[in-house]
């Protein structure tokens, strides 16, 4: 199934990309996506623990399943105003 | 109120439109870029996902506090030292629960709202 992946701050550097789609199988989590991401972009990997993750535009946690045209982003902790 | 904006804000006159017979109080904060020896900031967002929390927000005050209206305006992109970042703006009958709504928002805001500050030297 195809998901969309966004990253903001820290994250998008060090990816490199604000956006990406991915195919990945059923029942995949959110925390499966992101070790994944990590293997293609090392730079994620010291990012890891300062990781916040947000599924359709609510906070998210890393156990959580994907599903079909699921819209997930990793940033580091927020901080405006 | 959720607005989320390039553009500048003028506090006046949306505090002005604020005035209603039923309001007794409105208390405003102002977010400023800082001159902490930088040029300036940007501001970036995940704006659908800080409209959708910013609206949460509003709809938690309005269950906690007694408030007439709230207004939120945030901005994004370069802002120069001195530009507006960020306007709350909070009317009610009285003064204490404007005065705990508006420090209510600006704290959470900060907790929940997918929005980074990068400084520009």
């Amino acid at each position: 199934m195809k998901i969309t992946v966004k990253f903001f701050a820290g994250h998008r550097d060090a990816v490199g990309k604000e956006k990406i789609e991915m195919k990945v199988k059923k029942d995949v989590t959110i925390n499966d996506v992101l070790n994944s991401l990590i293997k293609r972009h090392p730079a994620l990997e010291q990012l890891k623990d300062y990781t916040i993750a947000s599924l359709n535009h609510n906070y998210a946690k890393l156990n959580e399943k994907l599903k079909e045209g699921d819209e997930l982003a990793f940033f580091p902790p927020v901080g405006g105003g | 109120m959720i607005k989320i904006t390039k553009r500048d804000f003028s506090p006046d006159e949306i505090t002005r439109k604020m005035k209603k017979p039923e309001v007794g109080a409105v208390v405003s904060f102002i977010g400023i870029v800082r001159d902490d020896n930088i040029k300036g900031m940007k501001m970036e967002m995940y704006q659908e996902m800080a409209e959708k929390e910013l609206k949460k927000l509003e709809n938690n005050a309005r269950k906690i506090f007694d408030v007439n209206d709230v207004m939120i305006i945030h901005r994004y992109g370069r802002l120069k030292v001195g530009d507006n970042i960020i306007l709350i703006a909070v009317s009610s009958a009285h003064r204490k629960d404007a005065f705990r709504t508006c420090e209510y928002l600006v704290d959470e805001l900060k907790r929940v709202a997918p929005i980074w500050k990068e400084e520009i030297k």
